[in-house]
């Protein structure tokens, strides 16, 4: 399994991961089975769409006010004592969190789960400064032991099956060959315990900082989140710059609408609020807030795309989609794969960037429908793959077939003419099919009749 | 809705996470109820918070006169020391007790508000979180429990929605309990 796929290659990697797949690849099945329970879950309310539709508003609310809300915040963060930084890219992120932990004396940071980390590659920045990252979050923890990037967003090790962790565990951790998952839990929760009680720094993603009460909050099942976030002396919560959400009621939704859609949960196991550093003698002394932009504000002024910003990063669409379905998630290269990824990745960084990403979809639709915000992500790869045409380098042969198509079609004689010579090329391949380089390695080529229609006509006619 | 329904959804929303509901009807002695509770399942060491419904329930005492090994939360002077040692011994605790602001009947998630000194950790390290409750504490679903919780005018402080054991599913989708936190949620409620 690659390690981190460059996105501008997604054609090669698609390709790759086709071939070297096994038969069925395991985010196949644990695509179906996250889908499954999504809908059972979404059943259960007779008004889903009603509040589905209510959510769509109150994050393009968010959206539409975001440095307002940013304000609110800042008074809330001031009044708790809570440290704000501002990040306008992934290297200054990186210094900042770099400069957090560096300055307690410590040398590990221990980490909740966070696709922002992975979007700053804060990882590799740390362990290249001397320090050491250690996920907590159980997919994330083993995805990290084996040296991968995740390959889905809220199940990172959809791509590998039972043996695969038991093969693992064995040989980083030590101990006796198990692949039944509760031993292969309780090996984790035994090993990042001790990690959890000693260490002085540490790192939860924001799910959504709350603008009415200046809450962060985080999103877990498996508790690693609370621990992160109320054991360490100083703990730094890493956002991005438009998860905000004006208020606790906004919240609930939000938080409910993201486990039903995630994993077919009506509610996560945990919520966890930080208000900031607590009273007393235990909890956080110290609490951070580093807030990161990374083009997001850039993208909230692009009135085509900006939409895409609600994302409350769920991964519905991913298991949706019958291409991610096919290929998981390490083809896409760079951090979000799937549907949201396609659309996320050329609207953060430019359509140049990953120009096959729009086109790796059949826009069939699945991914908007069962957004739980609405977005139109099929109208967006389509604006985005007007995009990547526009900037590709020119001569570019699409563009002069294109050209040759709008001449021939725009005479008659023409048109006629290039049709006998299409029925002529036609000839040279008797019973097989016409080539034509790039279009039939996947297509069949239309065959074109002995005699065109208006001759047929013409002749009856006499 | 009467009572007797109102507890039947609660009771089947807590069963769905795994979860489990034990009612208490009015006049039964709640404080052993409780205790029994612990002894059925072998619980010897046990924390609890200070909060005030554990106190009027006399919990600390009862705890102490069934001679089981009592983990009190720390005081507000306390060194890191001392914090260092409650914490660990949270994590070889049998069970935590704790009460609770509240709970939504839907989805059977409780929401724990902040403690001073904070003691979090009480619901989080040992194996088995018991919650202490009154009836008048459920709320139908999660949007009115986050209402009574913003109404009540002091969202001040960092608090934790709970729904159920901790659980994994990140090995091919298959759920086990206890990856971090506990293994086991007990939710009591006191029908008075």
């Amino acid at each position: 399994m690659p390690h981190g796929t460059a996105p501008k290659q997604l054609k090669d990697e698609i390709d790759a991961g086709l071939q070297s797949r096994g038969e069925p690849p395991p985010f196949k099945t644990n695509t179906r089975k996250a889908a499954n329970a999504r809908d059972g879950r979404a059943g259960e309310w007779p008004d889903f769409e009603r509040r589905r539709a209510h959510a769509a508003a109150r994050r393009q609310y968010a959206l539409d006010h975001l440095d307002e809300l940013h304000e609110r915040l800042r008074e809330h963060w001031r009044r708790r004592g809570v440290i704000v930084h501002h990040a306008p890219n992934s290297a200054i992120a990186n210094d900042i969190i770099l400069g957090i932990v560096r300055d307690r004396g410590a040398r590990t940071l221990l980490k909740g789960k966070s696709m922002l980390s992975e979007e700053i590659g804060l990882n590799d920045y740390l362990a290249r400064h001397g320090v050491e990252p250690v996920e907590t979050d159980l997919g994330e923890y083993i995805v990290q032991l084996r040296g991968e990037t995740p390959s889905h967003i809220t199940m990172p090790g959809m791509h590998l099956d039972r043996t695969d962790v038991g093969r693992l565990f064995s040989e980083k951790l030590g101990g006796e060959y198990t692949d039944d998952p509760p031993a292969l839990t309780r090996i984790a929760r035994r090993a990042l315990r001790e990690k959890f009680l000693t260490a002085k720094v540490g790192m939860v993603g924001v799910n959504f900082a709350v603008a009415g009460t200046g809450h962060l909050a985080t999103v877990t099942n498996e508790g690693n989140g609370r621990l992160v976030s109320t054991l360490p002396d100083t703990v730094i919560g890493l956002m991005g710059y438009e998860r905000v959400t004006e208020s606790l009621a906004d919240l609930a939704l939000l938080w409910q609408l993201l486990a039903r859609s995630a994993t077919g949960q009506r509610a996560t196991v945990y919520l966890n609020m930080l208000h900031g550093p607590s009273p007393g003698p235990s909890g956080p002394r110290e609490v951070h807030v580093v807030i990161v932009d990374n083009g997001r504000r850039r993208l909230n002024d692009d009135p085509e795309l900006r939409e895409v910003l609600r994302c409350i990063r769920c991964g519905a669409c991913l298991n949706a989609c019958p291409v991610y379905q096919q290929v998981g998630g390490h083809p896409y290269g760079g951090t979000y794969p799937g549907p949201i990824g396609i659309v996320l990745t050329p609207a953060l960084k430019g359509a140049g960037h990953a120009p096959d990403h729009p086109f790796a979809s059949s826009l069939c639709g699945a991914c908007e429908e069962i957004c739980p915000v609405s977005i139109p992500l099929p109208e967006m790869m389509l604006k985005l793959r007007a995009r990547s045409v526009d900037e590709r380098a020119k001569p570019d042969p699409e563009r002069a077939v294109w050209r040759v198509f709008r001449e021939v079609m725009g005479s008659r004689r023409r048109y006629e003419l290039a049709a006998k010579l299409a029925r002529g090329a036609q000839a040279l391949w008797p019973g097989r099919e016409m080539p034509i380089p790039g279009w039939t390695d996947h297509r069949d080529a239309p065959r074109f009749a002995k005699k065109p229609f208006r001759d047929l006509f013409h002749e009856d006619e006499r | 809705m009467n009572t007797l329904d109102r507890f039947a959804r609660l009771r089947a929303a807590l069963a769905d996470v795994d979860a489990h509901l034990v009612v208490i009807g009015a006049g039964r002695d709640a404080t052993a109820a409780i205790v029994n509770l612990l002894a059925e399942e072998g619980a010897r060491r046990v924390a609890l918070t200070n909060e005030p419904l554990l106190y009027e329930l006399a919990l600390p005492d009862a705890l102490y006169d069934a001679k089981l090994e009592r983990i009190d939360p720390p005081a507000m002077n306390a060194s890191w020391d001392d914090i260092n040692a409650w914490r660990e011994a949270l994590a070889r605790a049998d069970a935590g007790l704790t009460s609770a602001f509240g709970i939504a009947e839907e989805t059977g998630s409780m929401l724990l508000p902040p403690l001073a000194p904070d003691q979090r950790a009480v619901s989080l390290l040992p194996l088995h979180h018991i919650a202490v409750l009154r009836a008048g504490q459920i709320a139908p679903d999660v949007g009115r429990l986050v209402e009574r919780w913003a109404d009540g005018g002091d969202t001040d402080g960092s608090a934790v929605f709970v729904t159920g054991p901790s659980r994994t599913a990140d090995i091919e989708k298959e759920l086990v309990l206890g990856a971090h936190g506990p293994q086991r949620v007990t939710v009591v409620v006191l029908d008075d």
